[in-house]
């Protein structure tokens, strides 16, 4: 079979393209992008500021271009096409500082800012960084954060809980709130069973966040995390608008673009959950939101369109989507209401097939492999669907009960196709030519033995994990991906780290996350270079784990409260670019990675 | 066309009695699609009503019939099915009012209402769905699901109070020992019976939620099934064990080992006839008791 592998490690294969000149960054903006815009960031008190967040938004664009300042304060965008910009600097610590040029080919704009302390800088803190401040100095405070993080965190970031301050009351009538919201926001109904851990543990959680987060004087301590230094201070970030799912005329506002706005709601509009670029540099976005305009969307980035396609469900609405991926031959492969969907990304024909009565139906995410078999979760185990024949295969989890709560799907170097159930701890391995089906189980979370008392334990036993919820001990197999040596790489979500299960062997290699906090290590995707790229949701940060020297380097991204669920590698550029959706605030961004030849050149310019 | 006849065929050798009520409804599902569907043919067809009604309850022999009664300005329906055997002492029989899933009445509910009977009480399991036409008017399984999903919270638990007031006119029914036994969507509300029926003699809750608030007001002991497998159902036993406890309240729970949500429901892939043996047992011993 020739077929090439395009998803999580299907570019792996692929001769990239020779795209290494400052013209990648022009051209992929589709217009006459000769304008230059640098400049220099320093302190109000004359300090050089450098890993300093700078940003551009043309008027008349649905984009934002985002560099970071270098070592001697300096930024330097690529060439942007003409316009009239607003541009902003941002660092934890100062104000966000504005500006406005109009940028021609004629000429060079150079914009520096001098940037004013702020005393509280909190409320421009990443999630990791709030969860890094809770104190961890007694028995107690170690049990309620244990607590709180595994709580209170799942369904959104934890600054966007500890931005606030309420009283104890306060706090009740939230986690009284909280408790019965489904984790799509649902609105609470009397008669919906609320989150066991939350009901059991509300007036001490309650008590806690009054302590942390009342009216009176906090025990947290505040500590930003260093800016984005070297290779991190080099990237090219674009966030593209994705319009809102409700109205197609309307783009999220409060988007965290402004850190000083704190950690945005997600009630304004949300959505783009999975994407994946096809082989013309269109990128497909799975939206799982309940509306009546698209299934999946397309954005163009040269220009920032979107275009929404629907499959129809009821009453209007548009079948909800969440996983994708592209083959080969440029077909988007996607979930719909249990379903497979399939379109050409380039005739936009689409078709759809339902796994036989019987079966469990398709679940939220996609892969495939070399062989072009198609694999997705299921609420039982796992589907393989043969493109040939439009035959669906189905894998059951050793481990019962639909409380396992598959999630992630991914397929190795010998085409199997693994599943991660997050709450029994083990990723399922299907092999298609045998149809045997084995596990791989992690070992418990090493959590702190003061974060569970006997009635605590009594609780976690019964009730067991759920989603966004789960004992202290539970390590949370949440979303994963294949490299081409033979290993499966797993985003561990309460555990916080990744893991490498070699396929041949099932053993397992763990790698926390090196830094303070709780960074909320998602999912995985190995690039061409046996790179693993990771989103880390709580950080707003992408990392890159190198497998040979087991070092870890994050990239800031420049949104707060982006809730990133996704990851995914665009094998064919050199070097290759990352995109990741943001779930909260409806953007899809790219990471583009420059030498250091490439900024010298710019500063040249 | 053609399924509509295997169904015909179905139907009618269940009619000479060539297949039993489990085996037709096996069909059905295959038939239809879904343990969903085929209830709800049962129901909009009248085959429920009209064939497997009167011909199970002979075989149980219990009496069997659709009734009708006011819960303010809403006109209910239910089914109602007593035991012909006569009890031995009082005259009257203990009364349970049957609540149905989130897919409404259907065969499975009348058939639990059957067995109740069979086992010397009156039962009456009624339509909740009354309000928006009944469940035979559904069009099809997710037009029933979805009107529950619509239904007033709180106007549903005085139609099951109206479904008391039934009972309790019922002359042969015991006023004294009428008693709610909910699945699923009705576990919620057969607890919820509890608080605002001060004269509920036993509530019995099938992997439903527990109230959120009302503990002191309830009067009967509280019987809970709830499946291993059922995160958000079965996780709150504690809590709510806690605050009966200390309202003053008798409250007991089980949790069937490797079991799922509706376990108990025998035309569903979820049932587990061990579990539900044993919550059988329980309940009848509970409602004795």
């Amino acid at each position: 079979m020739s077929k090439i592998l395009l998803s999580k490690f299907k570019a792996l294969f692929l001769a990239p393209a020779l795209l290494l000149t400052l013209g990648l960054f022009a051209a992929q903006t589709g217009y006459s992008a000769d304008a230059s815009l640098t400049g220099m960031v320093k302190s109000s008190g004359g300090n050089v500021l450098d890993g300093v967040t700078v940003s551009a938004r043309s008027s008349d664009k649905t984009y934002t271009t985002t560099v970071f300042t270098d070592e001697a304060g300096k930024y330097f965008f690529p060439p942007l096409a003409e316009g009239n910009y607003r541009i902003w600097a941002q660092a934890v610590g100062f104000e966000t500082t504005r500006a406005e040029q109009t940028l021609d080919a004629a000429a060079g704009v150079q914009q520096d800012f001098e940037l004013k302390t702020l005393a509280d800088f909190s409320i421009q803190l990443s999630g990791t960084e709030w969860m890094a401040a809770l104190p961890e100095d007694t028995p107690e405070h170690r049990r309620m954060k244990a607590i709180f993080r595994n709580n209170c965190s799942g369904c959104h970031t934890p600054n966007l809980v500890l931005q606030n301050r309420f009283d104890e009351a306060g706090w009740r009538s939230i986690i009284t709130l909280m408790e019965k919201v489904g984790i799509y926001g649902n609105p609470p109904r009397p008669d919906r069973a609320p989150f066991p851990f939350l009901r059991a543990f509300k007036d001490e959680l309650a008590a806690y966040l009054a302590e942390m987060r009342g009216p009176g004087p906090s025990p947290m301590k505040f500590k930003p995390f260093p800016r984005p230094r070297g290779e991190a201070a080099q990237v090219v970030i674009t966030e593209y608008d994705i319009t809102s799912s409700s109205n197609t005329d309307e783009y999220v506002t409060h988007d965290g673009s402004d850190w000083m706005e704190g950690t945005p709601s997600a009630y304004e509009a949300r959505g783009p959950h999975d994407s994946e670029v096809d082989p013309d540099g269109f990128v497909w976005i799975a939206d799982s939101q309940i509306d009546r305009v698209r299934t999946v969307a397309r954005l163009d980035p040269q220009t920032g369109e979107v275009k929404n396609f629907k499959l129809e469900a009821r009453h209007g609405v548009a079948m909800r989507s969440h996983g994708i991926i592209i083959d080969e031959d440029g077909i988007a492969w996607f979930n719909a209401n249990g379903g497979l969907g399939k379109i050409n990304t380039r005739t936009e024909k689409i078709e759809y097939f339902e796994p036989p009565r019987g079966m469990a139906r398709v679940g939220g995410t996609i892969d495939t492999g070399t062989d072009g078999i198609i694999w997705a979760s299921s609420s039982a185990g796992a589907l393989a669907f043969n493109p040939d024949t439009n035959e669906f295969t189905e894998f059951k989890s050793i481990q019962r009960g639909r409380q396992g709560r598959t999630y992630g799907v991914a397929v190795d170097a010998e085409n199997n196709g693994w599943w991660a159930q997050m709450n029994y701890d083990t990723v399922g391995k299907g092999n298609l030519r045998t149809g045997e089906t084995t596990e791989v189980v992690f070992a418990p979370f090493p959590h702190s033995n003061d974060a569970v008392s006997a009635a605590d334990r009594a609780v976690y036993e019964l009730t067991g994990g759920d989603w966004n919820s789960a004992p202290p001990w539970q390590q949370a197999p949440r979303r994963l991906g294949g490299d081409k040596t033979g290993n499966v790489w797993v985003a561990l979500w309460w555990g916080d780290r990744l893991a490498k299960i070699d396929i041949r062997t099932h053993k397992v290699t763990y790698y926390p996350y090196p830094s303070p906090g709780f960074a909320g290590v998602y999912d995985t995707s190995v690039d061409r270079n046996g790179m693993v790229w990771m989103n880390l949701l709580h950080a707003d940060r992408i990392a890159r784990f190198d497998p040979a020297t087991e070092q870890w380097t994050e990239f800031q991204l420049p949104s707060l409260g982006a809730e990133t669920r996704h990851i995914s590698v665009d094998n064919r550029k050199d070097p290759v670019e990352v995109w990741t959706p943001y779930w909260r605030t409806s953007k899809l961004t790219r990471l583009q990675f420059r030498t250091k030849a490439q900024l010298q050149a710019l500063a040249r310019r | 066309m053609e399924k509509k006849s295997e169904i015909q065929k179905c139907v009618e050798l269940y009619r000479s009695g060539s297949i039993t009520r489990r085996e037709l409804l096996g069909s059905l599902i295959t038939l239809t699609g879904s343990y969903a569907a085929a209830h709800l043919f049962l129901e909009s067809s009248g085959v429920a009503a009209t064939l497997i009604s009167q011909t199970e309850a002979a075989a149980a022999n219990v009496s069997a019939e659709t009734v009708q009664f006011p819960s303010g300005q809403v006109q209910m329906e239910g089914y109602l099915v007593k035991p012909l055997v006569k009890p031995k002492n009082s005259g009257r029989h203990p009364a349970i009012l049957v609540i149905h899933e989130n897919r409404g009445l259907n065969e499975h509910i009348r058939d639990v209402a059957r067995r109740f009977a069979a086992e010397g009480f009156v039962a009456l399991a009624p339509d909740l769905l009354s309000r928006v036409g009944g469940t035979g008017s559904m069009q099809e399984q997710r037009d029933a699901t979805e009107a529950i999903g619509l239904l007033p919270v709180y106007g549903v638990l005085d139609d099951l109070r109206a479904g008391f007031r039934f009972l309790e006119n019922d002359s042969a029914a015991d006023p004294q020992k009428i008693a709610s036994v909910g699945f699923c969507w009705g576990g919620w509300r057969s607890f919820m019976l509890a608080t605002v029926e001060p004269k509920l003699y036993r509530a019995v809750v099938f992997y439903g939620s527990s109230p959120d608030s009302g503990f002191e007001k309830i009067q009967a002991p509280v019987l809970a099934h709830y499946a291993q497998w059922d995160n958000r159902i079965t996780g709150n036993a504690l809590w709510t064990e806690k605050e009966m406890k200390q309202a003053g309240k008798q409250y007991q729970y089980h949790v069937y080992p490797e079991s799922e949500h509706a376990f108990f429901n025998d035309t569903s892939p979820r049932h587990n006839p061990e579990a539900s043996q044993l919550a059988w047992r329980r309940t009848l011993e509970f409602l004795r008791s």
